[in-house]
């Protein structure tokens, strides 16, 4: 058996036994860090694999340690959905709020991190969430688009709080008072020039310092890659400023942060020959839809029909059990 | 030998492993693999059992080949731990001894 085969069989056994999907994601990141290191150590991929025991052993012995979802949980997570579709199809009959009344389906995520990871680890999780939310808003009805971008900060900041080296967490600090100051500024001042952008420069490259920012170089994620991959990472957020800086425009150009996701999958799929459920595809492309028919066609109160994408591409294309 | 047995004294030579310094998962698979007969299909759950009783902890460093990972410390209460399970273990070994009239006396 391969790394490839032992890890998806790994995955889907711990996955019957309904353990909670944080743990379950810890797990299987480790076993791929314990094989990769074992490999490049110079043992056998294979051999190495056989003598750590059939998934279903493991997926036993580990059974003791593993959090469980309680039935409770299970029923909080399954409600969810169709909470946040009536409190949608409210803001948006009543209201005329289709948009940012979509963010309501953020409850949907927000409510299973909120129940299944532990810890610090829940507040980084969560605060995705939360920037997009804040941004969204303060976006939609005070216009404040820019300088708000800036609370996405709030992200690698308490990433960077939530590492065990000082160093990291100095950084963190950093990132949180250079946001608010940033914000601050634009907010107070409004300058003209880029000189307070200034502030924001040294984040990526502390990511870098403090290894937060993975440039990994092993055999299964090429320096060269990971380069490329930060680069234009770093280039859309450029191209974003710009167009925002130069014209005015923060909302929905954002939406081309999109394509980072989007050309990942694409790139595991037909250059790592990867499996990729097409259903992975679709809340991305779902959301580009929604909001190019939303704002240029006006159109949110049907837009959110894309939504129904999501679900169709897997009853279509997934494997049934 | 008895289960319970040789999972405390697993519990042991781990946290005597990890005293010395951080050791990845690997580390400690290599070490108990070449120094114990151990199923290395209980070397992940052992240390996961043993975070989950917080008597070892991790940091997420960069390994050599650039990628990060975790490594594996002995926290304040894992080292209490190993110092009663040591005392425990000498004073099992003298006992045994005793009995059995040490080694010498064979």
């Amino acid at each position: 058996m391969n790394k490839e085969i032992f890890i998806e069989k790994l995955h889907k056994i711990l996955k019957e036994m309904e353990y909670s999907t944080s743990a379950i994601d810890e797990v299987i990141d480790d076993y791929k860090t314990l094989i990769d290191e074992a490999i490049q150590r110079g043992e056998n991929e294979v051999e190495f694999i056989e003598k750590l025991g059939a998934p279903q052993e493991i997926a036993k012995i580990l059974m003791a340690d593993m959090p469980k979802r309680t039935k409770v949980d299970n029923r909080i997570i399954a409600i969810s959905p169709f909470v946040a579709a009536v409190l949608f199809f409210y803001l948006g009959f009543n209201h005329q709020a289709w948009n940012p009344g979509w963010l309501v389906f953020l409850l949907i995520p927000i409510t299973a991190i909120s129940i299944e990871t532990k810890g610090f680890e829940k507040y980084v999780a969560l605060s995705v969430f939360v920037s997009l939310t804040a941004f969204m808003l303060l976006g939609t009805y005070l216009n404040l688009w820019h300088p708000m971008w800036a609370l996405f900060l709030i992200i690698p900041s308490l990433g960077f709080l939530n590492s065990k080296k000082t160093l990291s967490r100095l950084f963190g600090v950093y990132t949180l008072v250079a946001m608010v100051i940033f914000i601050l500024i634009v907010l107070i001042y409004n300058p003209a020039g880029y000189l307070h952008f200034l502030l924001l420069i040294p984040i990526p490259v502390m990511g870098i310092i403090s290894g937060e920012i993975e440039l990994v170089i092993n055999s299964r994620k090429p320096f060269k890659t990971l380069l490329l991959s930060l680069a234009s990472s770093l280039l859309l957020l450029l191209i974003y400023l710009w167009i925002g800086l130069q014209y005015q425009i923060w909302h929905p150009t954002w939406l081309m942060f999109l394509i980072i996701p989007i050309v990942t999958l694409l790139y595991r799929q037909f250059v790592k020959k990867e499996k990729i459920a097409v259903v992975s595809y679709t809340p991305f492309i779902s959301v580009i839809i929604f909001f190019l028919l939303g704002e240029y066609a006006g159109a949110y109160h049907y837009s959110w029909l894309v939504f129904f994408l999501i679900p169709i591409t897997a009853i279509l294309f997934e494997k049934r059990k | 030998m008895n289960a319970q047995f040789k999972k405390g004294v697993l519990d042991l030579i781990t946290l005597h492993i990890l005293k010395n310094g951080q050791m990845t998962t690997y580390d400690v698979l290599v070490e108990l693999r070449d120094r114990l007969s151990v199923n290395e299909n209980t070397i992940y759950p052992l240390l996961r059992r043993l975070e989950n009783d917080s008597l070892i902890s991790h940091l997420k460093v960069q390994g050599e080949m650039g990628a990060p990972h975790k490594v594996f410390v002995l926290t304040e209460r894992g080292k209490t731990q190993l110092e009663m399970l040591r005392k425990d273990w000498d004073d099992f070994y003298q006992e045994v001894n005793d009995i059995l009239g040490g080694k010498n006396d064979e």
